[in-house]
């Protein structure tokens, strides 16, 4: 047998799982394949990576800990929106479905589905032999227990609305329906996510109150400890199986354990990143340089799904001007804005109202944004009747354009707002700068009383546009008051299009209006650059930031 | 002195109960909605409703007191946290024995280490070590406890790897917090025992102790410094109150699991039950450690009589 038959006919014994482990490691061996090879035989083949093969291939054990400025609020999955507690229990549930590196969604604990003609039926088949940490078998009845669950218990979830029409029915243990009473593009990000993680009633009911203390889900992690305000400890899921396809490793992680240390001040978290206590940090400005110079650590970069803008309010008499605005805008220099606060390339300068990071960016619509331009910001002001005064300041019918900003007590969007107000003093336009506590803001914005807002989101789907421009939404997020009958059926338009392509242009068609109007100047796209162990290696991350943690491995 | 004691202690419940209504007035008061705090950005007017009405902030704020202090009566709950949906007495149970060894930690070194120096520097007056005294004391007092946090946390865990920067745990994760927290109680301590002593070793029963010929380290220790405790023993009870508050900004730093870092992140969030408890806890030791002092008093100066 030529050794290439040899390999073949291993691989078909194991496909057809009559090979033990031993015997699959002699002849492996046999065959000069190295254990990390061995262990891509395996998964190509789609069989779980044994313990003791995984271990060979690259070393299994050891830890990789990170940092959260706060204990999780739950981890219960259903009962918070908390991001912190987010970092956490996404690593223990598995949701149907997840998004790939690429931005399309694929089948995690589904297999496959199947969308109606009238996209309002999607049909679910899922993937078997999958169980759940405490040994429970994963079924269509842990589905539709998941989002039954969910609807009666989820007011603090952020997928409480989008489950309240979506009803769900199994047809056999392997199959569900989901059906939905008007077609949900969100869908997908919505539920392609930890909040929407699968869990299983007997877990859940054995755990009473304290499910959200001792959570159970299918994940490659399993929880193991929490110590209220200091740490939380998960531990490797030996008969992990469900991987994302964007890793080598199909089967149980490298690493024994997961952690994360509960550390809020900076200094502390950097100082922990020196003694080794954690792993990994995300670097202020102050802390960059060093790090990017310090050969014990690597750097890794992330676009954030987020945009910092400055938001006019168009229902305020200064703001009401389209042309004003659009001088605003123009007076803006977003390179200088990310060249002084942003130090180290902690930022790129955005202009569209989506970010480069989110799907529904249109680099060609760039060009159609107000550049910076101070003289045709002049012009536009004094075509508007805005005329300089004594002091340099425009006015206009008596009214000084003094219009009052807002933002909170961040020190980031405190800077930002510094800059503008000068880089605005130029063209006669006197902003002051109001700096209030994010929660009492968040209060204050739903009055209207403000002209400005320095401030950002963060979102990972263009639905985002729906969420902090629609006009339903005046008494939340719509923190500028904005409101366009056009804009508002665009953007319905763009949750019920499950035609990728044909969504994206909907996006694009909104996008044109906004950068029209000009309810926010869009300002710039946060970078993270994360310093990380070298000792950790093989981590992987997805393009927006978040570790993804299977085929790391800890060299000692 | 029974009698005393349960007249004060039925005083405190007056306290607590004023100081609970104070708080509970103020949640309706101070700007920020616990609803969007927890929702975020993605919630739509509906859900928001849905959860106000949950948690009951729809309710006028009398009828929020009510339901607050009948479910304390009741069942003996102080309510759920919003933001963890636990009970606030399961919350600051985990946390309070931490914040109970950072604040006795530091009542016990500021202390020793307080009376120690003042008792010294009283006996060498005017010498090098009364001034070396005066010295670490100014410093004592000057330097701000952040700074001091942040240049140990740079020697001891980063520099030396002596020490863990944060958690807790061991007794190597409580050193620096403790020394932290002591820094200023040791200069007052300091200060105050070294003015008294020098008051009390300037009385007609001093020399006439040293004229009996008793030694000098007896008329020190038990003739002057029991004496010359009284003033020091009212810092130490006032002063632990504010060791509490100090053990939140100390707790912050080095991430100690304690009843601050909780008090710190439910206000910021509006997590009224959580303040609400949080308060009233530090009420009652506050209250509670006045208490103490008072007894100590009688106890260390038996012409103090109670009625």
């Amino acid at each position: 047998m030529s050794q290439q038959d040899s390999l073949r006919s291993l691989l078909d014994d194991v496909q057809a799982r009559s090979i033990d482990r031993r015997s699959f490691i002699q002849r492996g061996i046999a065959l000069g394949l190295t254990p990390r090879a061995m262990a891509m035989v395996l998964g190509a083949a789609g069989v779980a990576v044994p313990v003791g093969l995984a271990a060979a291939a690259q070393t299994q054990g050891g830890s990789f800990t990170e940092v959260l400025t706060q204990d999780p609020q739950t981890l219960d999955p259903h009962l918070t929106s908390d991001g912190t507690a987010w970092n956490v229990f996404n690593e223990i549930f598995s949701p149907l479905m997840y998004q790939d590196i690429d931005f399309t969604y694929k089948g995690l604990l589904a297999e496959s589905w199947e969308t109606s003609e009238d996209s309002l039926t999607i049909t679910f088949t899922l993937r078997e032999g999958v169980t759940f940490h405490d040994g429970s078998e994963f079924n269509a009845d842990s589905v539709k227990y998941t989002i039954d669950r969910l609807r009666e218990v989820g007011t603090k979830s952020p997928i409480y609305d989008p489950v309240q029409t979506i009803t769900v029915d199994v047809i056999d243990p392997k199959t569900v329906t989901f059906t939905f009473e008007t077609p949900d593009a969100t869908f997908f990000n919505a539920f392609a996510d930890g909040y929407a993680g699968m869990m299983n009633q007997s877990s859940v009911e054995a755990a009473g109150d304290e499910f959200g203390r001792k959570p159970v889900g299918s994940a490659a992690f399993m929880f193991k400890e929490w110590n209220t305000g200091n740490s939380v400890t998960l531990s490797a899921f030996d008969n992990f199986t469900t991987t994302e396809a964007y890793f080598d490793n199909k089967g149980r992680p490298y690493l024994d354990e997961l952690g994360w240390k509960i550390i809020a001040e900076p200094f502390a978290q950097i100082a922990s990143l020196e003694t080794g206590e954690i792993d990994a940090v995300d670097l202020s400005a102050t802390d960059l340089p060093r790090f990017e110079n310090d050969d014990r650590f690597e750097i890794f970069e992330a676009r954030n799904t987020s945009l910092g803008y400055l938001g006019l309010t168009r229902t305020r008499p200064l703001m009401e001007d389209v042309n004003v605005r659009t001088a605003i805008a123009h007076a803006i220099d977003r390179q200088e804005i990310v060249d002084t606060i942003f130090t180290g390339g902690l930022a790129e300068p955005v202009s569209t109202p989506l970010p480069p990071s989110i799907p529904g960016y249109n680099a060609e619509l760039e060009a159609t944004t107000p550049a910076f331009d101070l003289d045709a910001a002049k012009k536009l002001l004094d075509d508007a009747g805005w005329v300089e005064g004594g002091d340099g300041i425009r006015e206009k019918d008596g009214v000084m354009m003094q219009p009052q900003l807002y933002t909170t007590t961040s020190a980031t969007y405190g800077q930002a707002a510094t800059l503008i107000q000068a880089q605005l003093r130029k063209i006669g336009v006197d902003v002051v700068i109001n700096q209030i506590e994010q929660a009492a803001l968040q209060d204050f914005t739903p009055k209207g009383e403000h002209d400005m807002l320095m401030y950002s989101w963060g979102w990972s789907d263009p639905n985002v546009l729906y969420i902090f421009l629609s006009s339903t939404r005046m008494e939340s997020s719509n923190r500028v008051h904005y409101s366009n009958p056009d804009l508002d059926a665009l953007l319905v338009e763009g949750q019920q299009t499950l035609d990728w392509d044909a969504r994206m242009e909907v996006y694009y068609k909104a996008q044109e209006i906004i950068i029209h109007d000009l309810p926010w100047v869009p300002l710039y796209m946060p970078i993270t650059k994360t310093a990380v162990n070298k000792r950790i290696q093989g981590m992987k991350t997805f393009p927006t930031g978040r570790f993804l943690k299977n085929d790391a491995w800890v060299e000692e | 002195m029974l009698a005393y004691i349960i007249r004060r202690i039925l005083q405190s419940f007056i306290v607590l109960i004023g100081v609970s209504i104070a708080v509970a007035a103020m949640t309706q008061f101070v700007p920020g909605d616990p609803a969007k705090m927890i929702l975020g950005d993605n919630a739509s007017p509906e859900a928001l409703e849905a959860l106000r009405e949950d948690l009951g902030l729809n309710d006028p704020f009398y009828v929020q007191y009510w339901r607050f202090v009948e479910r304390l009566v009741t069942e003996g709950s102080l309510g759920k946290s919003i933001r963890t949906n636990r009970e606030v007495l399961t919350e600051i149970g985990e946390r309070f024995p931490n914040t109970l060894i950072l604040t006795l930690g530091a009542v016990l070194v500021s202390s020793t280490i307080g009376i120690a120096s003042g008792v010294l520097a009283s006996v060498r007056r005017g010498k090098p070590t009364d001034i070396a005294v005066l010295v670490g004391t100014t410093i004592g007092l000057s330097v701000p406890s952040f700074w001091v946090a942040l240049l140990m946390i740079w020697l001891f865990a980063v520099k030396l790897h002596w020490l863990p920067v944060t958690g807790s745990g061991s007794w190597k994760h409580a050193v620096m917090p403790i020394i932290t927290l002591s820094l200023g109680a040791i200069a007052t301590k300091s200060r105050l025992t070294r003015s008294s002593m020098l008051e009390v070793l300037g009385q007609d029963y001093i020399r006439t102790s040293r004229a009996k010929g008793l030694s000098e380290r007896r008329v020190v220790i038990r003739h002057a410094l029991r004496n010359a405790l009284l003033p020091v023993i009212t810092i130490i009870g006032l002063q632990f109150g504010g060791l509490l508050g100090g053990a939140f900004i100390t707790e912050t730093i080095f991430s100690w699991p304690g009843v601050g870092q909780l008090a710190v992140s439910s206000i910021l969030f509006r997590d009224f039950p959580v303040v609400q408890g949080t308060v009233l806890l530090v009420t009652v030791a506050f209250v509670f450690s006045n208490l103490l002092v008072d007894i100590a008093y009688a106890w260390v100066d038996p012409r103090i009589r109670y009625s």
